[in-house]
């Protein structure tokens, strides 16, 4: 481990002056770990690819701003991939402002996660509405709060919140029906 | 932490065992022609920069030298305009000479009318100056002014001159009395004959 983190700080060393081979090794080493995230929040693989394209000439274009005393390089790369993801799901569709004061949070009665696959749920999140496929997937899988939702999203807290109750909801009666 | 259900921490459990796409290479090339298009871009305006600056740099240059021959061009400018107003200055002089030599004949003409013709004007002038020396007075409290005034009366001469005038006859304007000729109570009409007829003086 840290083996693999010296070699990505030299690799960050190596992007800051542009070397297109120290960019392109960095790509593959993080290649995994940021695909996962941007997967989350594509409808399909060329939306993902399309977010982690995007994403990572960020990463290369302001790789001189990380400072490695601030936080983790997965940290740091993990948040450009999450906007730019948030960024294409606002390009599909708007987000809708609603004001509410409680979100009632649906019943859960069993766990009947448990015999459907990651690719299964994956496809079941990308039926949301995008907005509340984002919060859902910001609140739950990536651990955002609804203040940093609603700041990612430009959204009331409230809304945030209501994105989620809906999300579960719905997950809840798909997940039932798979079932 | 966020709380959670216990159906989404399996979801965000089993999401991080999501199988990837391989796409590593596909994505990496476009990733690459992105950045060499934005490397291009950037040399393009490096160039367009540099050739800025070289520009900016030869205007500096030839501002600098506009600038100084600029700055020479006004001192000689206002070398010149000193020396021309230096010149200036001398030259009135001269000609208020030269022109004062004509005025003076003009005012001794002037004197001299005066002399020969006391007229009336002068004595209103004087009458207008002790009606300006009497309001002056009476608005000052000084009253020796008042007594002052009627001695510089010009009147009085004006007067006498008047008196001089008549006496002389109005046919003879000179003042100088000449003897007369030829033998007293005769005068030149008593020389001369007088012509009853064409012919009388044969007669």
């Amino acid at each position: 481990m840290q083996e693999n983190a010296a070699e990505i700080l030299s690799l960050i060393d190596g992007c800051k002056k542009r070397e297109r081979k120290a960019q392109e090794l960095l790509y593959r080493t993080m290649y995994g770990f940021a695909m996962n995230v941007a997967v989350r929040y594509a409808r399909d693989e060329a939306d993902a690819a399309d977010i982690m394209s995007h994403a990572f000439v960020k990463i290369f274009k302001s790789i001189s701003n990380y400072d490695s005393s601030k936080g983790s390089f997965y940290a740091w790369i993990k948040k450009i991939i999450i906007r730019e993801g948030l960024e294409h799901i606002k390009g599909r569709n708007q987000f809708e402002e609603i004001e509410i004061e409680d979100a009632e949070l649906p019943s859960v009665t069993n766990n009947t996660v448990e015999h459907i696959s990651a690719k299964e749920i994956m496809l079941l999140l990308k039926q949301l509405p995008p907005a509340t496929h984002a919060v859902f997937v910001l609140y739950v899988i990536d651990g955002y709060n609804h203040r940093e939702i609603a700041a990612q999203l430009q959204i009331s807290e409230g809304t945030s919140k209501w994105h989620l109750s809906e999300a579960r909801k719905k997950m809840q009666k798909k997940l039932s029906v798979k079932i | 932490m966020n709380n959670l259900l216990p159906y989404e921490e399996q979801i965000a459990g089993k999401l991080a065992e999501l199988p990837l796409p391989n796409l590593q290479d596909a994505i990496w090339s476009r990733i690459e022609n992105m950045l060499d298009a934005d490397d291009a871009l950037e040399g393009n305006e490096i160039e367009e920069e540099e050739v800025i600056n070289e520009v900016a740099g030869n205007v500096r240059k030839i501002n600098k030298k506009t600038i100084a021959l600029l700055i020479i061009i006004a001192v000689i400018i206002s070398l010149i305009l000193v020396k021309k107003q230096k010149n200036k200055q001398l030259q009135p002089r001269q000609s208020e000479i030269i022109n004062i030599v004509p005025q003076q004949p003009v005012n001794i003409k002037q004197k001299e009318s005066v002399l020969v013709k006391p007229v009336l004007p002068d004595i209103q002038k004087s009458r207008l100056v002790l009606v300006d020396t009497i309001q002056q007075a009476n608005n000052s409290f000084d009253t020796s002014v008042r007594e002052i005034t009627p001695v510089v009366n010009p009147p009085v001469a004006d007067s006498r001159v008047k008196m001089v005038t008549l006496e002389i006859p109005s046919s003879k304007k000179d003042t100088v009395i000449k003897k007369p000729k030829g033998v007293p109570g005769i005068s030149d009409s008593d020389y001369k004959l007088k012509a009853i007829a064409k012919d009388s003086i044969t007669q």
